[in-house]
């Protein structure tokens, strides 16, 4: 059998003495879009960047079964593509100068002098999240949507096998959230493994593959949607009740009242 | 490529990049042969290259290799050090207003530097200078980032780059007030006020393998800065060792600016103007912007020390005093300019 393509094996975090995350053991293959929930405080954020090596942690995590610890940073970064929240970029660098910082794990010094491949993952990242039109753009003038997108197709020129998102859609109007996580669903086809953070359970249950769902730094529930997002579980972690209306004869999930 | 927005911009990167770095360059040589050539005792160019070249008067020669090469020589180096500092400080904390300068960094090199001269430790021209300014700048600049943190924002720094600054002040001011005679205080005071005038060619000796060291160290982390656009975390996942690159730029920073104020005092703001002025031309690229911020701080300093030759004073205007007065307004005109985002609490 071989080695799921990225596994965590007794994952703990503590911050200032504090334990962010306890005891996690999840493990991912290729090719699905996972969707990582949980209320705030969960250690939702911590999990991924504890999956992403980019916080201490105790435990192990392997991907395709080496050790993620005893790879060099740089080939990290080549496997695992990581979206921070909140999509700062500090100066008003060309939404192409942008999106080529993917290309830097790969030893791209300069956006200005891009060899043939590179300039081809730049611009297939960009074609594939519909900014290339912004490409000569600052992103400081761009709008918080074609931002989210140009951060997107960034982290897609890496061309990592694993993308590790957290909260891509949030302060997104509906339509470049849906965007998003179709965009981040066709990564998912291509054979990449998407784990997405993401407070919007309706879209998760919709477009994820997998949910794993987190409460107090545990592991609550990992499986399909319908199996973790049951009436039960969101009353006891998220203290909603849901309302399932057949939408397209697909059951939709609402939020609807506190419980 | 060509949307209708993005049809408003300036010319392409590729095109700006061209010609920038050979214009700075030629425009670097010039004032260096202006540096020259200008002063109470004028050398035209033929009688500049007669000097050079061995022949000419045994005066002009005098004046030339002795008085005027070593004056130019550091005016380039400590300017370009200067703005490289600024460039890559600026884009350590990725905020056009960090800049040596704000932070303190050269007025605890110089009062590490005078107090070494207090205590008997140092005279100006022994390697130990540069070595303590070196120190009280590393110290400086490791407490500021020390104290802003990971997540630094402006107001955070320039608070504890003022506070670090004040300190700096307080025991160069003690140091003075406890000066064996009232010379000595006069002679750090002057020194203080950062001149190019009288230094020769040991002066040079003693700065520039630090500044040429401190360069290599701050030009080898040219693409960590871009990445550091993204934010700490960002820049993290790209692969980059931020704590390594922090603890880099620091020490490069440090030793740069030391060794030049243990050689000139202090001269301010170029560190600020210079890559400020460079940003504009380079896409705001912060590795694209380290050379011809480097260039620019080297033009500014040699432009400003043949300004304080030619204009007219009682007594020598000192070349720091000059960038200061130049400086400052043009760091309130940064702060207007950056007003709406200041106001709103920016990072």
């Amino acid at each position: 059998m071989t080695a799921p393509l990225l596994a965590a094996e007794g994952l703990c975090v503590e911050l200032g003495g504090k334990a962010i995350l306890r005891d996690l053991s999840v493990n991912f293959p290729s090719g699905r879009f996972v969707a990582l929930l949980g209320p705030n405080g969960a250690g939702k954020t911590t999990a991924l960047k504890a999956l992403a090596g980019l916080v201490p942690a105790r435990g192990r995590v392997s991907i395709a079964g080496e050790a993620l610890a005893r790879i060099s940073s740089r080939e990290r970064a080549r496997r695992i593509g990581y979206l921070p929240q909140g999509h700062a970029v500090h100066w008003p660098l060309t939404a192409r100068d942008v999106v080529a910082l993917g290309r830097y794990p790969h030893g791209v010094a300069d956006p200005a002098r891009l060899s043939k491949r590179d300039a081809e993952a730049v611009d297939c990242a960009m074609a594939r999240t519909d900014c290339a039109h912004l490409a000569h753009q600052p992103v400081q003038t761009l709008s918080g949507g074609e931002r989210a997108r140009v951060m997107l197709a960034r982290v897609l020129a890496t061309e990592a096998a694993i993308l590790l998102a957290d909260e891509p859609t949030a302060a997104l109007d509906p339509r470049h959230q849906l965007a998003v996580m179709d965009d981040l669903k066709g990564e998912s086809r291509r054979g990449t493994l998407v784990i997405a953070v993401t407070h919007d359970i309706a879209l998760a249950a919709r477009m994820a593959d997998e949910i794993v769902l987190l409460h107090d730094g545990r592991l609550v529930a990992q499986g399909s949607p319908e199996a973790v997002l049951t009436d039960a579980n969101l009353a006891q972690i998220y203290g909603v009740t849901v309302a399932r209306p057949i939408i397209d004869g697909q059951a939709a999930l609402v939020p609807w009242a506190l419980s | 490529m060509t949307s209708g927005r993005g049809a408003i911009l300036p010319a392409g990167p590729k095109a700006a990049r061209l010609w920038l770095v050979p214009a700075l360059l030629l425009l670097v040589g010039l004032l260096f042969l202006g540096s020259l050539a200008i002063g109470p005792v004028r050398l035209p160019v033929p009688e500049l290259l007669a000097a050079l070249s061995g022949r000419g008067k045994e005066a002009h020669r005098v004046i030339l290799l002795e008085l005027r090469l070593p004056r130019a020589l550091l005016a380039v180096s400590i300017g370009f050090m200067l703005g490289l500092a600024g460039a890559a400080m600026q884009g350590l904390m990725r905020n056009p207003l960090a800049a040596p300068s704000l932070f303190g960094a050269p007025q605890s090199a110089a009062f590490a530097a005078v107090a070494t001269i207090a205590l008997g430790l140092n005279d100006t021209l022994s390697w130990g200078l540069p070595v303590a300014a070196i120190l009280g700048a590393f110290l400086s600049v490791f407490l500021l980032v020390a104290i802003a943190g990971r997540n630094a924002s402006l107001l955070l720094l320039i608070l504890s780059g003022l506070a670090v600054s004040s300190l700096a002040g307080a025991g160069t001011a003690l140091a003075m007030n406890l000066a064996a005679n009232p010379f000595a205080a006069l002679e750090i005071a002057f020194w203080l006020l950062g001149s190019l005038e009288d230094r020769s060619m040991r002066h040079v000796m003693l700065a520039l393998p630090f500044i040429l060291v401190a360069s290599l160290l701050l030009f080898s982390q040219r693409g960590a800065f871009r990445a550091l656009s993204l934010g700490e975390e960002a820049a993290a996942s790209l692969g980059v060792a931020v704590g390594r690159l922090r603890f880099t730029v620091i020490l490069g920073v440090a030793i740069g600016v030391g060794a030049s104020v243990a050689v000139a005092g202090t001269i301010a703001f170029i560190g600020l103007v210079a890559p400020h002025l460079m940003r504009p031309l380079v896409n705001h690229d912060p590795a694209r912007l380290l050379l011809p911020a480097g260039l620019a701080g080297a033009a500014l300093l040699l432009a400003a020390d043949i300004a304080v030759r030619i204009i007219p004073a009682q007594s020598d205007i000192k070349v720091g005093v000059l960038t200061s007065i130049i400086g400052v307004p043009f760091f309130l005109l940064l702060i207007v300019r950056q007003r709406k985002s200041l106001a709103g609490g920016m990072t």
